[in-house]
């Protein structure tokens, strides 16, 4: 496959400056292997699965980790980086897509408010209006030419040494848009995937491709099937339990979608 | 998976303003003139004979002051092990220089009403199994007392002086420089013995993977425990579990490559499976300061 | 209990910083700017028709090898993957990618770079690795001599800070020079190659995590062969080998759809490497 690199490099431009290494070096991550059994039993109980717009495992688990965010405010916040916080009322899902093997980006409004069947007509409407990979919703300072890129550098510097000399500079992370991304990896055939988190987002959530694994039980082995989810996050605002915590709550959910995941939820975040 | 019977609530919309000023020192301490490039090889050990010696330990003494635990048996797994890998019980003071640690004290992660802290039992290596674990069950019960202490003690000041909340980012910015730039600083450092490798093991609550942050770059490698987990395999024809315990190395990259990583982990993964014969005996004492040439 | 192999060495040990020295030559310019956003992905490949066409070639192959050939397939419908970046303006895509090959030498690790230009066929990479792995012991190890009690002088100290600096800022602002960042790119990809490949099988390793140093783009690591426990066509439980793979690679430069294709390739051809000889 012949590669333009100039013409690359330019369609990649903003990408590239949203990943300046201030905005990712304090990422890191957690991951959980979640149960299916009981959401793709209630699916099938329920007959979601097979209305109009049929309801799969992924828009059950899209309602559960919004409802965990209304509950876990800390993961749908802006982050400077240092010490300001700007928390969201709003959960906005910016979620992708697999749009014939390729990636793209769209975004559900509100989707905490939205029950199952919901939130598959709203993603369904959200695929109508996607952007790449490549796109970039507010994209921090990169100047062009030698001369601008050793300004750029000489400033970033200027951070590195004291970060609280950033917003004085006029300088910031930038935005990928909507408030909180889930991205499907597994999607795409990933079995484990570390995403790097950029700022100002606070965490994300990415999921992995199922696994069915043999494992002991009342009745013998059996085949039990377990999604990966992963919560990469920021390390200056919380530690690896707290990701934990978030994926176990989004268990709970989806252990028992009925009484967690139906209606508006508002009382039933816990 | 173990699912937790009980997950503790968030903080709230109410207190997230204030939740950087608690996270401040975290917050210095993972910036990005912190970061240090980690990389992690990871392997899954075989527990069932450290699960055997644990319970054996367990009826011959039961107080629960003394209880072993698997921890105890990861912590002094990886002491002895460190032993012969010394490089990874050092750090690093100038862009530099390497200083290996004359000791060899395990910190572990211990988590204190959703803040992490961190308890050092030292010369780890000295220690018997026991004596480990008498001392972290010690060291833990008097963390959750101070670090209350602490806290509120930190909250007071904020509240009161307002000043102090605004230049306090520049405390761990001016360790950073003394650490870095000036010998002495560096050599102050070492002397406080705040814990050479750090163990955490965030697989009690069940977490299956993560990534670790080798952060204030005094440390060179950090242990990470997963939780335990049946793995199937097919012996002689018949489905059988095994109980394993993913653990994953974490070590500075400037020091070593994967290889040399995978060693350390191979030796802490001898010391655990034969527990009896490395890890539960009486202690060797080091000859350190013998004039072989440290040979 | 075991005999001390090795004692502690003194703070400062000029034995160590001497061994520590070279790979500071290595990897200088360890600091963050320098480093690209490498995320982690990984993928398993079934072994079953594998260890069954390499060990029944007329030439048969080790695990390296075969991924080797298998990566230079894959990098055909792809090159990006084995291309150079400085980080912001600077993409060299090479026609014919040279691929390093990681050999264990004691305390680093070692690089065999095969040249893409003289071995452009997948097979030809894999037998020349293969044939190869006679001549890796002569590659000399990293001296590991005992410690000793004297400190380093200060003057030494200064010395190698000195030259660490040069070297950081050199690979940090040569763009302002043209010719000084592709003699570098030149450098790198002759001594290390312009993608990587590590097994770190031999060792046991079952789960990897790395980062990736510019101007690499992205680099494969192979882990230690698993088995996956599955039920069989007649009900009864079965055990089948797969090799895992993690290639680590620039989040900035490349999406995550792009990484898996790229990696789904690598897997295709070790799932079933006769495409391998059909090529030819």
């Amino acid at each position: 496959m012949e590669i333009n690199a100039r013409e690359y490099l330019e369609k990649m431009r903003w990408r590239l400056a949203r990943h300046h290494f201030v905005n990712w070096t304090t990422s890191v991550h957690t991951r959980v292997d979640l149960d299916m059994t009981l959401p793709r039993q209630f699916l099938s109980e329920s007959g979601l699965a097979e209305g109009d717009k049929p309801v799969t495992l992924e828009h059950l688990w899209l309602c559960a980790a919004a409802r965990v965010l209304r509950a876990r405010p800390v993961f749908n916040v802006a982050y400077d980086g240092l010490r300001e916080i700007t928390p969201r009322d709003e959960i906005h899902f910016r979620v992708s897509f697999n749009l014939g093997g390729k990636l793209a980006w769209g975004i559900i409004e509100n989707a905490d408010k939205l029950d199952p069947q919901q939130m598959a007509e709203a993603y369904l409407k959200a695929t109508e209006n996607v952007q790449g990979p490549e796109h970039v919703q507010k994209s921090p300072i990169m100047r062009k030419g030698r001369l601008g890129r050793l300004l750029d550098d000489v400033l970033a510097t200027a951070v590195d040494l004291a970060p609280q000399v950033e917003k004085r500079l006029g300088l910031g992370p930038g935005d990928d848009g909507g408030t909180f991304s889930v991205l499907n990896a597994g999607a795409f055939g990933a079995e484990d995937f570390h995403a790097v988190l950029l700022r100002p987002a606070a965490a994300m959530l990415v999921v992995l491709k199922p696994k069915f694994v043999v494992q002991p039980g009342e009745n013998g082995p059996g085949l039990v099937e377990r999604v990966p989810m992963s919560v990469p996050f920021n390390h200056n605002l919380m530690d690896t339990d707290a990701a934990g915590y978030f994926l176990f709550h989004m268990q709970q959910m989806l252990d028992d979608p009925e009484h967690f995941l139906m209606g508006s939820g508002e009382e039933k975040t816990s | 998976m173990t699912p937790l019977k009980k997950i503790p609530p968030s903080i709230g919309a109410d207190r997230l303003a204030g939740w950087t000023d608690k996270r401040m020192l975290y917050i210095h301490g993972f910036q990005h003139y912190m970061w240090y490039p980690n990389c992690c090889v990871q392997k899954n050990i075989e527990l069932t004979e450290a699960d055997i010696l644990r319970k054996e330990m367990n009826r011959e003494d039961p107080d629960p002051g003394s209880r072993v635990t698997f921890n105890h048996i990861i912590n002094k797994a990886v002491a002895n092990a460190l032993r012969h890998h010394i490089l990874f019980n050092s750090k690093r003071t100038w862009r530099d220089t390497y200083l290996v640690y004359p000791h060899i004290d395990i910190a572990n992660v211990v988590d204190v009403e959703g803040m992490a802290t961190q308890i050092v039992i030292p010369d780890a290596d000295k220690l018997t199994l026991r004596q480990v674990a008498q001392l972290s069950h010690r060291l833990v019960s008097t963390r959750r007392v101070t670090l209350r202490h602490r806290m509120s003690r930190l909250d007071n000041i904020f509240q009161t002086l307002p000043l102090f909340n605004k230049l306090a980012w520049a405390f761990p910015f001016v360790n950073r420089v003394l650490r870095d730039y000036s010998h002495k600083g560096a050599i102050e450092h070492l002397e406080s013995r705040p814990g050479s490798f750090l163990v955490t093991n965030p697989g009690t609550l069940g977490v299956q993977d993560c990534k670790a942050m080798l952060f204030f770059g005094f440390r060179m490698g950090c242990l990470r425990v997963m939780a335990i987990e049946q793995k199937a395999q097919i012996v002689d024809g018949k489905l059988g579990f095994k109980k394993v315990l993913p653990t994953g190395l974490d070590y500075d990259q400037r020091i070593c490559d994967a290889p040399a990583a995978a060693r350390l982990l191979n030796e802490i993964q001898r010391n655990l499976e034969d527990p009896r014969r490395y890890c539960a005996g009486p202690v060797d004492e080091p000859e350190i300061g013998s004039d072989e040439g440290g040979a | 209990m075991r005999t001390f192999e090795i004692s502690f060495w003194d703070r400062d040990d000029p034995s160590l910083s001497a061994m520590l020295d070279e790979r500071v030559d290595m990897l200088a310019g360890l600091r963050v700017p320098n480093f690209a956003a490498g995320a982690n992905l990984k993928m398993t490949a079934p072994m079953d028709e594998l260890n069954r066409w390499r060990k029944n070639r007329k030439h048969p192959l080790g695990i390296t090898a075969s991924v080797a050939a298998a990566l230079r397939w894959a990098l055909e419908s792809d090159g990006l993957f084995a291309s150079l970046f400085d980080g912001r303006d600077n993409l060299l895509v090479p026609d014919n990618p040279s691929i390093g090959v990681g050999v264990d030498a004691g305390n680093a690790a070692r690089i065999m770079v095969v040249s893409g230009e003289e071995y452009s066929d997948p097979l030809d990479l894999a037998d020349k690795i293969e044939a190869s792995k006679r001549d890796i012991p002569t590659i000399t190890p990293v001296p590991f001599s005992p410690g000793s009690k004297e400190k380093a002088s200060n003057f030494a100290k200064r010395k190698r800070w000195a030259k660490m600096v040069k070297q950081e800022l050199q690979e940090r602002f040569d763009y302002l020079l043209p010719p000084l960042q592709k003699r570098r790119f030149d450098t790198w990809a002759s001594q290390r190659g312009h993608i990587q490949l590590h097994n770190l099988g031999t060792h046991g390793v079952q789960e990897f995590k790395g980062l990736l140093r510019r101007p690499w783009v992205s680099m494969l690591w192979v882990l230690e062969k698993d088995e996956i426990v599955s039920p069989g066509d007649s009900g009864e439980f079965v055990s089948s080998p797969v090799l895992p793979l993690i290639l680590v690679y620039a989040q900035e430069l490349i999406p995550v759809d792009r990484a898996c294709t790229f990696l789904s390739k690598v897997v295709e051809a070790l799932t079933d490497p006769k495409c391998l000889e059909d090529r030819r």
